[in-house]
């Protein structure tokens, strides 16, 4: 079967046995790569995928698919979250080294000595940085779920 | 696009994206990936796409992705291509071994200007006109990344063919 013609299109039998699925892996591949810069046959391929030509996903596909734009939204927005509050660190420490004179050292030389007679106030510390996250994690969340829900509504007409 | 009408978006394209997929791979789980990657990628650049129709858009990224999965087992299968990268070296030669060598680069370029596409092209462009690889890709409107790989499997076809005839090179 020829897959191209002399211009280097795809034919009108390649395009078929692309929906047949009668092609060999080398003859996908070759179309594969064609239609990633071909508009014309791009068009062809496109009017040749009718309703009853395309296939039936799996149930679980479009869930799926925003559960991994969810995730990769949240990862995006968490590593933005992080290079902020770190930006905003450095800023403190720069100006408390430069404005406040003894700096920030003698600062957590000072700390570290009184949590260390004082071990519970630090872990009392630390659970409530920790549960301030965990509210800032459910706030996410639950604005995620507010704007990202799963819904049977109608699609654009383009 | 608002997340909610990206969802109908998903909704109104998902049994063609998956399709374009399958009818590629001819594999039900990969396909399934290769989905969720054209609807991440689209996601991604959809309020920058001006064109009339959301379909031929599509079919392109999900060709796109199909393309790269099918590269990525193809290598895995095939031997790492040689060295040999143009036709025979010109040395000193007897006159009988010149006439030998213009005989070998004329049966070649018959060869090459009776392959199909689409590595007919590339190879006259390439083995006989000698242009470089990005003027070849601008010529044929390609991706230099696609007229390289169509090279590589060029080579791979002539020196199957020249040692079917008993001509080494």
């Amino acid at each position: 079967m020829k897959l191209f013609d002399y211009e280097g299109h795809l034919t009108a039998e390649g395009l078929k046995g692309l929906t047949d699925g009668t092609l060999d892996e080398m003859q996908r591949l070759e179309a594969s790569e064609h239609l990633d810069f071909c508009d014309s046959c791009v068009e062809r391929y496109a009017l040749a995928l009718t309703d009853d030509v395309q296939m039936e996903p799996p149930a679980g596909l479009a869930p799926s698919i925003f559960g991994r734009l969810r995730a990769r939204l949240r990862s995006v927005f968490f590593s933005r979250f992080s290079r902020v509050a770190v930006a905003a660190v450095m800023t403190l420490v720069i100006w408390n080294g430069a404005f406040v004179g003894e700096g920030l050292l003698t600062r957590s030389a000072q700390w570290i000595q009184d949590y260390s007679k004082n071990p519970g106030a630090l872990s009392e510390t630390l659970n409530e940085w920790g549960s301030s996250l965990q509210d800032l994690g459910d706030g996410f969340n639950r604005w995620f779920a507010q704007n990202f829900t799963f819904h049977s509504s109608a699609g654009n007409s383009k | 696009m608002r997340e909610k009408d990206f969802e109908a978006f998903v909704l109104q394209y998902e049994k063609l994206v998956f399709t374009v997929c399958y009818q590629l791979v001819k594999d039900y789980g990969e396909a399934q990936n290769l989905t969720q990657d054209t609807f991440l990628s689209a996601y991604q650049h959809i309020d920058d796409y001006q064109g009339a129709s959301y379909k031929p858009w599509l079919i392109r990224i999900a060709s796109n992705k199909a393309k790269d999965f099918l590269r990525s087992a193809y290598h895995r299968k095939v031997e790492t291509a040689d060295d040999w990268d143009a036709l025979p070296m010109e040395t000193q030669k007897s006159a009988e071994q010149e006439a030998v060598s213009k005989d070998t680069a004329l049966l070649i370029a018959e060869i090459i200007r009776g392959m199909e596409e689409p590595y007919r092209k590339v190879s006259i462009l390439y083995f006989l006109e000698e242009r470089p690889l990005p003027e070849i890709a601008r010529i044929l409107d390609r991706p230099p990344k696609t007229i390289e790989t169509q090279l590589y499997r060029a080579r791979k076809k002539l020196k199957a063919i020249l040692m079917e005839r008993g001509i080494s090179v």
